[in-house]
Parts: structure tokens; sequence; C-alpha cells
């Protein structure tokens, strides 16, 4: 069972590597982006990552890259438990005179010594030396993989490796990478020291065996004191080891006549403990200190692990599954939709009106200017801008009927109803009705929708096509 | 459906978007909602015929419901209607005059669709009141707000198409003034400015006192997502840049560059700008539609791997000492699985092949190209600046884009503006690492250049907001 965020995250970045190409469709979407549910963005996303594995079957192929994984590490472990049983058999089954300290240096040497590059690497932040060959193998292996994938692939294999991709990427990129190979080469030291130390405790029982040091560039008394400083811990951990004249008695030459009968079991109690305490205590208990350091660092860096919701990916899904806003529902429907009746629209032309003719603009462009020159302040009745002016111009049409009535309107303005009743009011009482279109300019054209509005307007109030006619106001 | 009620309880506040035909109200709600697909909009009177409803989240809190409605167009006639209406019945507030009105519908088949911008007004907690400001001061515009003013609710004049319309726009003001309506608004639907949509919501505070809180919390939810949106997208025009800035393509032949490898250097770079443009545009919610982009003027230019750049001396240098260590450390990993049995001899080899190794591995295509007599062609400096100040120009434009605009986005060649002051060295330090092409690394100064692209395209959006 997937809880935590980690996991969770790892989940949906797998799901938004599969659907580089193309993404998956999810039926129960409106499940999750129902409203008011409570639930941010990443609830959300894992709630639908949740919902495309159930419907596309991915489990087994998220899991794919772990499983793997699982049997590689295990694959791994055995084979260093193998080396550390094979290094302690290897080391003293030769004979039966041990030399200790050489002993110590193959058990502990290289030990010591990848502590201190790990050390180094973790301090000094530099990719690639935290695990030595491990951390080669996982940078190199997906890119090797990913070459020989691109030749054969079929686009379901192809999603299926990205979901693996994925995997890589989260638990080997970035700090989480850093520590998690770290912990695993903690680990792997653990297993073959481990192992070591199970079979040399072994041997040990069953075998005896004596021990004895020996130098040559280095004084006898450096050799003391550096056994008895290393003691020191291993006696507080109760662990008995040689006394001074104990490793005087055992230098290589004091024993090179008779050494079997000069070697007490006193001697061989004291070395093997000191050995066996040397392991624990310099090789096992720091790497266990480490370990779990490592693992601290690396639940640290899950922890911290988040996914980058600038990627466009993550930004639609956003949309999709967090959106700024509902879009459009009817709540109050349009019950009679308006039968728009097809007026044939011819060219309007310019046209000389007869000279009697009353002139009236309705709701003009503030750019136009009203009366043009051409009209006569006789015949020109004014501009409608409102109720009042309107309510003028009808009370003078009233009291001279039968007149011909040319209403001016701004051409690039669209007509509406409330000017369609001013219009077929201004005209109701005329003679001969003219409809003129004014434009700004000479070769100025009217837009045909506009054309056509005005066209359905003029057959509306009743006025012939042939009274549509165009007049330019400079 | 249920109704919702977010955390603060209260339930959304109810904005009624009012005003003349064609004004811009179903405009003015997709450039709020951020999609161009709500509604109709057309250069005609009553394109919008029926009452909808849109929610505005902050969350999952509704904080909003705006409801578009059909325009006013015969204003004058209704405002008639209403006052032969009062003389005939005693009603105890214009409100009730409205009510009236609404519950006989069928005496006024004329005004069917005022009638529903009165019931949506009546039901709301404010009115947006939409104005063109292109359009001349008349009457029935006078008419619509004493209409609406009867209903009784908080009244807010959004000003829109005001680019160059300023004196319009006074006069405008001047108007709405006579109706004690001094709180409006300059909002263009087009020309875009999300300044302009948070002082709509800040307007909307100091209308509705009692829902302020749940109205800031909109306003710092739409802000987050609006940075958001800049991140993304500054982020998305740094990616293609290092795509380019990382492009190389191995050609034979030291001095001709042959037709056919010129044309796929330039295919690459324009195919990495249109996923880009997609990429961008889904970010901000248009479509492909909005955008013409003129082909990308791309020349090219040869790659050199400038070995004597103080980065390739890092590299040499600095990441040798580095190698020496990790090819120690992989000496150590082979000790150990020989059972420490190989006495470092393996440690030792190990760090000096691991310098070398890693060397090698990082130049091993430089240098077999050198060998082979063979160059690496990309996409030159000026290619990649250009590239650079296009995104920028479509990064400004998209964010001062309303989703009601109807015209298409140019995008050209001709963009004029000084690059940033360390344009080159992050460019340099882009081609110098070939791999960052094909996955984003998680490395360090990866990251530091991400940052530093980001900012100046941020700081270019905050200057120009501002």
């Amino acid at each position: 069972m997937v809880t935590s965020n980690f996991e969770k995250r790892l989940q949906i970045e797998q799901i938004r590597y599969m659907e580089t190409g193309q993404a998956f469709a999810c039926d129960t979407e409106e499940d999750f982006t129902g409203y008011n549910a409570g639930k941010d963005f990443e609830d959300r996303l894992w709630l639908r990552a949740q919902c495309i594995i159930k419907q596309h079957n991915l489990s087994l192929i998220l899991g794919r890259a772990a499983r793997l994984s699982r049997h590689a590490t295990t694959l791994v472990f055995f084979v260093a438990a193998l080396l550390g049983a094979l290094g302690s058999i290897y080391a003293i089954t030769d004979s039966h005179t041990i030399n200790i300290y050489w002993l110590l240096l193959l058990l502990l040497g290289f030990n010591l010594l990848s502590m201190v590059l790990w050390l180094t690497g973790i301090s000094l932040n530099i990719k690639g030396l935290t695990s030595g060959m491990l951390a080669r193998l996982t940078s190199w292996l997906p890119e090797h993989f990913k070459s020989k994938q691109q030749t054969n692939n079929t686009s379901n294999s192809k999603q299926n490796m990205q979901a693996d991709k994925a995997w890589l990427n989260c638990h080997f990129s970035g700090a989480i990478g850093k520590w998690r190979l770290s912990k695993m080469s903690h680990q792997l030291w653990l297993t073959y020291l481990f192992t070591g130390l199970i079979f040399l405790v072994l041997l040990l029982m069953v075998r005896q065996y004596d021990f004895v040091w020996g130098t040559t560039l280095l004084s006898d008394s450096i050799f003391i004191k550096m056994t008895d400083a290393l003691s020191v811990p291993l006696d507080l951990l109760g662990f008995a080891t040689p006394s001074a004249d104990l490793v005087q008695q055992t230098r290589i030459d004091s024993l090179a006549s008779n050494t079997a009968q000069t070697l007490t079991a006193e001697h061989r109690y004291h070395w093997a403990q000191f050995l066996l305490g040397a392991l624990l205590c310099f090789g096992i208990a720091p790497r266990i200190l480490l370990w779990g350091w490592s693992i601290l660092m690396h639940r640290h860096a899950q922890n911290r692990f988040t996914l980058d919701y600038y990627l466009p990916y993550y930004f639609n899904l956003r949309q999709q599954l967090m959106p700024l806003a509902s879009h459009g529902k009817i709540v109050d429907a349009d019950t009679t939709p308006p039968v728009i009746s097809k007026t044939r629209v011819e060219t309007p032309l310019q046209h000389t009106l007869p000279a009697e003719t009353k002139w009236v603009a309705v709701e003009l462009n503030t750019n136009i200017s009203w009366p043009p020159a051409s009209i006569d302040d006789a015949n020109n009745l004014g501009q409608v801008t409102d109720r009042e002016s309107l309510a003028q111009v009808l009370q003078h049409l009233q009291n001279h009927k039968s007149q011909d009535v040319a209403v001016a309107v701004s051409s690039a303005r669209a007509p509406d109803r409330g000017i369609q009743r001013s219009i077929s009011s201004l005209m109701s009482n005329s003679a001969q009705r003219w409809l003129v279109l004014l434009t700004e300019h000479p070769d100025e054209s009217i837009t045909s929708t506009r054309l056509a509005a005005w066209y359905r307007l003029a057959d509306t109030c009743k006025v012939p096509a042939d009274h549509i006619i165009t007049m330019s106001v400079v | 459906m249920t109704k919702i009620i977010p955390e603060s309880g209260y339930p959304a506040i109810n904005i009624a978007v009012v005003g003349h035909t064609n004004a811009g109200k179903t405009s003015l709600i997709r450039t709020l909602l951020r999609d161009d697909r709500f509604g109709s909009i057309d250069d005609a009177a009553g394109t919008t015929r029926s009452v909808e409803k849109s929610v505005i989240f902050a969350g999952d809190d509704a904080v909003l419901n705006l409801f578009d409605t059909p325009g006013f167009e015969d204003s004058s006639a209704l405002l008639l209607a209403l006052d032969d209406l009062s003389k005939t019945i005693t009603t105890k507030s214009p409100a009730d005059l409205l009510r009236s009105v609404i519950s006989q519908t069928e005496k006024y088949p004329d005004f069917e669709q005022e009638i529903k911008v009165l019931r949506q007004s009546l039901n709301s907690d404010v009115l947006l009141y939409i104005i063109d400001v292109r359009e001349p001061l008349l009457g029935k515009y006078s008419d619509e707000v004493e209409i609406l003013s009867k209903a009784g609710k908080p009244i807010l004049p959004v000003f829109n198409f005001i680019a160059g319309n300023d004196k319009s726009l006074t006069q405008w003001r001047e108007q709405m003034a006579q109706f004690n309506l001094h709180a409006a608004l300059e909002f263009d639907t087009v020309a875009f400015d999300f300044e302009a949509e948070k002082r709509l919501y800040q307007k909307l505070q100091s209308l509705l006192e009692r829902r302020y809180d749940a109205l800031q919390t909109l306003i710092d939810y739409r802000q987050e997502v609006w940075n958001n949106l800049l991140h993304a997208g500054a982020q998305r025009i740094f990616q293609l840049l290092t795509q380019v800035a990382c492009y190389r393509r191995e050609v034979s032949g030291k001095n001709s560059t042959p037709e056919a490898d010129a044309t796929s250097l330039q295919n690459f770079v324009r195919e990495a700008e249109q996923l880009a443009l997609r990429d961008l545009l889904s970010i901000f919610a248009f479509t492909q539609m909005d955008v013409e982009l003129q082909q990308l003027a791309v020349r090219d230019g040869q790659w050199e791997l400038d070995i004597f750049s103080p980065h390739a001396l890092k590299d040499f240098g600095l990441n040798a000492g580095a190698t020496a260590l990790q090819g120690a450390a992989a000496g150590a990993g082979i000790d150990l699985m020989v059972g420490g049995m190989s006495l470092g001899a393996a440690t030792m080899l190990g760090a000096a092949l691991g310098a070398g190794w890693a060397t090698l591995r990082r130049y091993q295509h430089e240098l077999t190209a050198a060998w082979q007599g063979h160059k690496w062609l990309c996409a030159d400096d000026d290619t990649i600046s250009l590239l650079y100040l296009r995104q920028r120009k479509l990064l400004r434009t998209l964010t001062h884009r309303g989703h009601a605009a109807q015209n298409k986005v140019q995008l050209s060649n001709k963009v004029e503006h000084a690059l940033p002051k360390r344009w080159h060295k992050v460019i340099t330090t882009l081609r110098q690492n070939p791999e960052w092409q094909h996955k984003p690394p998680s490395s360090l100064e990866y990251q530091q250049l991400q940052t530093e692209v980001i900012g100046w395209l941020m700081s270019d959006e905050k200057v120009g907001a501002g």
C-alpha cells in the first residue's frame, strides 16, 4: 500500500513521464474535480493517478523498476556476503599462523579508505564520489538501456520504459540519489563485514590459530603503543585485549624458534578478542552509524522531494483539476430565439434626395458633426440623442405630415431595437422614407454584417432597398 | 446542484454583468475566466440572449458567481413603460416596480431581454455596468443606469475599450458622476492588465464591506496563480533556450556546411520554438489560433568547443581533480568486488583511469570529430538572442492579452530590446553543456542559470506591468 508523500509523488511523476506522448483517459474525473472537496492540487493529482492506474492496469508497469531494482539489490547483497565470507576464509585458511595487523588491514583497510572517500565526497558535495561503482552503474545503465531501446520499440514498450525512467530519475538524482546510494553502499559494506565477522568467528571456533606481528620499518614500541590505543575502546566494551607483555611475546622473531611452545591459549584468546573487537568497533560500528545517518538524510530528502508544478504538463492539469472558474451554465434561457429575416443586401449608392426632404440624424458617432454643409438648415430637424430630442422631432413631424423624411445614421454603429423603434416612429408619417448611412470618409467601406443589419432595419421600417443610400460626412 | 457555501460561511457573491448590447459583457467574463470559448462574441447587437452563470474560485471556495446577461437595447422605451406602470400601481419601492414588470412578462414582449437583466439584477449583490467608452453619450445609456438603479443594488461602472480613448473616458466618468457613480473601474477586456483585474476585486471590497475577507482571499489566490503563470511561462522559455543553445549536429568537412545539415538545424530550432509556443499558449489558456508565427530567421553558426574558456579549463582542471577521486571510489568498488585482495592497486589504477575516463567521456565526441576532420553545427548567437527576445515579447503579449481579444498576436523577427548583461555568459555556459539538451539536469549550475533567466523574464514583466 502506497502511503508516503514521496511514493505518491513518484507515481504522479511516473504517470507524467508515461503521458509524454499521449494523455491517459480517466472516466471518473468528475469525482475529484468536485469543488469544495477540501483537496489540494496534489491530492487531486494523486486521485487522478490512482484512477488512471486502475483503469489502465498500470500497477505492474509502475512497479517494474522497483521490482527489478529489488532483484538487483538482492543479488548485489548476496555477492557482498559471499565476498565477505570468502575474504575471511581466504585470509586465514592458508596457515595456522596469522599476521594480526596484516589481517586487520585486509578486513578493514579498504573499508576505511572507502569511508574516507565517501566522507570527502559528502562534505565536498562531489557527485559520483559518494558511492563509487554503484553510482557509476546506476547513472550509466539507464542511458545504456535507452540507447538500446531506441532501435526496437513499440509505442507501448516506450511508454513502459518511461515509467522506469521516471522511477530512476526520482530515486537516483539529486539529494535523494546521493543518500540512497550512500545508504546502499553502507549496507553493502555492512553485509560484507558482517559475513566476514561471522565466518571469522566460525573459523576461530573450530580451528586454532596463532597470532603474530612483525615490522621492518617501525619500532616495536610504536606497535605496542598502537595496540594499546586500539584496545582502549575495546576494553570499555568488555573485550579481553592483549597486554603489553603479550604483545611483546607475539612479535614474529621472538617466536621464530619454537612458536607452538611459547604461545599459550591466553595469547590466542586475547588476540582473537582483539581482532573481533577491532572489526566490530572500527569496521561495523562506524558503518552502522553512517548507515543510520544516510537513512535519516535519505528520508529527509524524500520528504523534501517536490514536483515541478511550473511544468506545462502540471499547469494544464491544474487548469483541469483545480479550475480557476467553472464555465457557463445557462440559468435563464432564451425561449424565443430571434428570426433573422433574409433581407437582400445591395450596395447602397450616393444619391441626391428630393430638395424638400427633411433630415433627421439618429445617435451619431461623436466624430461625425451634424448637419453637414450640403444640408439646408431649413430642412434639418436636428439629431435624436435621447427621449426629449426624439419627442421634439416627432412633434415637429406630427405637425407637418406627409413630408419626405431622410434618417441619417452612423453606418459604423450596430443598430439595436431602440434605434429601430426611433427610426420607425420618425418615418411613420412620411411620404418617402430614406435611410442614409453616413461614413466618415468617401472611400470608407461598410462591413457586410453591418450593412446586412441596416438593411434588416430598413426592411422593418418599410424603407425600400433603393432608398438606402450612403453619404460621407467629412 | 447543491448550494456551495465557502468556509467563511457566506455564499458566493452574485455579480450581474450588465450593460448596453455589444458593450463587452461577455468579453469581460471571458477575460476573468481566462477562457476564450465562453459565450459568443460578435460585433452585432443581441449576441447574448440568455443569462449564463460562471463561478470564480479561490482554491475550493466559490467566491464569485458571474452572471452574463443579454444587453439592453431599448432602455428608453422600457423606462417609459415603467413610468406608465408606476402611475397605475402603488409600490413601496422602485425594486417592487421592477418586480411588477417581471411578473407580467407577457405584457411586455418587446422587453423580453431587458426583463432577464432586471430579474438577474434583483437577484444579485452587485451590478457591473459595462460601458464601451467609444460610444457617444446618448440618452439611452442614462436611461439604462436609471432603470438599473431601481434595483437598489450597488452599481460599479466598468469602462471597456479604454486604450487610446482618453478623452471619451473622461466624458464617461463625468456622466457616471452625475448618477453618483464615482467609484468606477477602467478595465480593457482586450488590452488586459492583471493590476486592473485586482482593482476590480478591490472596488468590490469597498462596495461589499461584509465580503471583504472572501474577496481578499480571492485577490491573494489570483495573484499567486498569476505569478505561477509567469514563472511557468518563463521556465518554459528557458527550457527552449537550453534546447537550442545546447543543440549541435556533427557534419563532415571542415569548410563548407552542406545545405541539408543547415536545413535540419533550422528545422530543429523552428520545431523547438513551435513546441514552446504551444506550451506557452496552453499555460496562458490561449489557442494556437491566437498567434501568427513568422518563421524564425535561423542562421547556422559553428559550434566550437572553446577549450581555453574558463569553463572548459574548470572542466579539465577542477573536475579532473574531482574525477581522480571518483576513479578512486570506483577502484575501491572493484576492490570490494574482489574481496579486498587486490591490495589497493585497483584503487590507484582507478584514480588514474577515473580522471581520464571522465574527461574522455565528456569530450569524446569532440575529440572524435576533431580526429575525423568533422565539425559541429549549431545555432549561432544571434539566433539564440533573437529567440530569447521573441519569446520575451511573446510572454509580454500573452500577459497583456484579454481572452476576448479577436486579433492575432504577431510574432515577428523585429524585436528591439537590449539583452541582459550576463546574457552571453549564460549562453556560453549552456553551449558548453550539450548534454543538457535532452534532460533537464538536477545540477546546481543548471538550476542557477534557470533561476537567473526566469528572473530576467519575470522582472521584465513586473516593470512592464508597473
